[in-house]
């Protein structure tokens, strides 16, 4: 047997100059798997192999043909909140200069392009939200649903068994109110803001996740009682923080008022 | 939690167009380019003419860093990759195919899938440009060694064997290579030298090159191995560092 590993010991360094026949080639990746000393050596040769070439003036045109084949960017969602401090963002309510752009608000879609905001006097605080294919991707929601549905009585006991099995647990705090939200293994979500007041005529409230610095719309309500939502379950390490604004209805793309309620993970 | 006011996470959404190439030839030509597995963020600065738009804190990023980047979909991390890299692809696979055409459509596939499969990258196991040049050699690889090159190259290398054999220092190997790297190159055995030249730089299996040498196959595995590993002692000894990924 230990025949049998010195022999791909011996191959290592042809191996990872690609200098190995197919079927070895085979064995010694599946060796591989479960050798880290091996694999270690053959990282450190390729880092060897790496001087071995010199480089040369990448190619005209080319990066314009990987650039078509990435998949087009959807402009990005954003929202801007305008805190007046440096941590948070609801800690002073004095800042009421930029009551939205109910240009902005009133549409869903076709998204805008975002305006530049950086370099204003304001301190702006500016999250991205993910373009439209990278919602798919990244978050299973709907970008912008009612989530109110679920308001029979029964969701309550659903939304227990969310928090009881909880994977995240994040606190929102407002002005006057506090929040819970609650996403379990599966990725399934609730909000429990039943502070929150009924929304104006013609407003909902809006929920949006933060993953990995994105900002992504998890739907609308204006219940907040049981506000169920959904989340890749893979991502749910990613999720930052989570934040509701108010927005007319039926919601926006990106917001640009400040969340009535928001919490970090 | 502060991640809101991650650069990259910032940056990345100020353009909504995709990234602008990076001035190919003026770029990746550079001197950073044409440091093999050189420190490319140290380098970085000493490109002036680059593009635009892409911003100071991503030019000064870490390459594992772009990679986290690109892994969340931001294209001109990507675009930055590709300028600090794809040069010494390109170089890699030009030596390799003798065809700037086909060179070109390796540069694409590789930066391609790291777009598609970042996650193949780990920074823990090496650098960035060794993952990207591993990539490329061996796709490079498989098409020397597809049929019809193959028959190609054999012929090729029957014809040279007649015409009395090899001049490897010319034919086969870089001259413009670091001079360090050439001064650790020189320094090892010759059969060593001459079995990683061919097995890399010529695309040859381990046996086609023990057929060319003329020695038993053993001996040229051997003689790799052995040879890449004084190599990186001498690298080292000629003050480059490994194991600094990124």
């Amino acid at each position: 047997m230990s025949d049998h590993v010195d022999e791909f010991t011996e191959l290592l360094g042809a191996y990872a100059l690609d200098a190995v026949d197919d079927h070895e080639r085979e064995a010694i990746e599946a060796h591989l798997l479960t050798c880290p000393r091996c694999r270690a050596e053959v990282a450190e040769h390729r880092e060897v192999a790496a001087f071995l070439s010199k480089g040369a003036p990448a190619p005209d045109g080319v990066w314009d043909r990987i650039a078509a084949e990435l998949s087009p960017p959807a402009p990005p969602l954003r929202m801007t909140f305008s805190p007046d401090g440096d941590v948070d963002p609801l800690a002073t309510d004095a800042d009421s200069g930029d009551p939205g752009d109910p240009g902005d608000t009133a549409d869903v879609l076709p998204l805008a392009p975002p305006a530049t905001r950086r370099g204003t006097s304001r301190r702006t605080w500016i999250i991205t939200a993910a373009a439209a294919a990278v919602i798919v991707a990244v978050l299973t929601g709907v970008a912008v649903d009612r989530l109110d549905r679920r308001s029979d009585p029964s969701t309550q006991s659903w939304a227990d068994g969310v928090v009881t099995n909880a994977a995240l647990q994040v606190r929102l705090k407002g002005k006057d109110t506090t929040a819970r939200a609650a996403v379990d293994r599966q990725g399934r979500g609730v909000l429990l803001a039943d502070g929150l007041p009924t929304p104006e005529q013609g407003d909902l409230y809006q929920l949006w996740g933060q993953v990995d610095g994105q900002v992504l719309s998890l739907g609308t309500f204006t219940d907040g009682k049981v506000v169920p939502f959904q989340v890749d379950a893979s991502r749910i390490g990613d999720v930052q923080a989570f934040m509701v604004t108010e927005e007319k209805a039926p919601g926006v793309a990106s917001s640009t008022q400040k969340p009535v309620i928001i919490g970090t993970a | 939690v502060t991640d809101a006011t991650d650069p990259i996470a910032l940056r990345s959404s100020s353009s909504s167009a995709p990234p602008t190439a990076p001035p190919a030839g003026a770029s990746a030509g550079s001197d950073a380019a044409d440091t093999p597995a050189g420190d490319a963020t140290s380098s970085a600065g000493g490109i002036g003419s680059v593009d635009g738009t892409v911003s100071e804190p991503l030019r000064e990023s870490s390459d594992a860093s772009l990679v986290m980047a690109i892994s969340r979909y931001h294209q001109d991390a990507l675009a930055e990759a590709y300028r600090r890299h794809a040069g010494a692809v390109f170089g890699l696979a030009r030596r390799l195919l003798n065809e700037p055409a086909l060179a070109e459509e390796i540069v694409q596939e590789v930066f391609l899938r790291l777009w598609n499969d970042p996650d193949k990258f780990d920074p823990s196991r090496g650098s960035l440009r060794s993952y990207l040049l591993a990539q490329c050699h061996g796709r490079s690889v498989d098409l020397l060694r597809s049929e019809t090159s193959r028959r190609r190259r054999e012929e090729k290398d029957v014809r040279r064997t007649a015409e009395g054999g090899y001049d490897l220092e010319r034919e086969v190997w870089d001259l413009a290579l670091a001079d360090h790297v050439r001064d650790a190159i020189d320094k090892l055995p010759e059969g060593e030298r001459h079995a990683i030249r061919l097995a890399y730089i010529g695309g040859h299996t381990y046996r086609e090159v023990a057929i060319m040498l003329d020695e038993p196959e053993g001996t040229v595995k051997s003689r790799i191995r052995s040879g890449l590993k004084r190599l990186r002692t001498e690298l080292v000894d000629a003050g480059i560092g490994f194991g600094d990924p990124s």
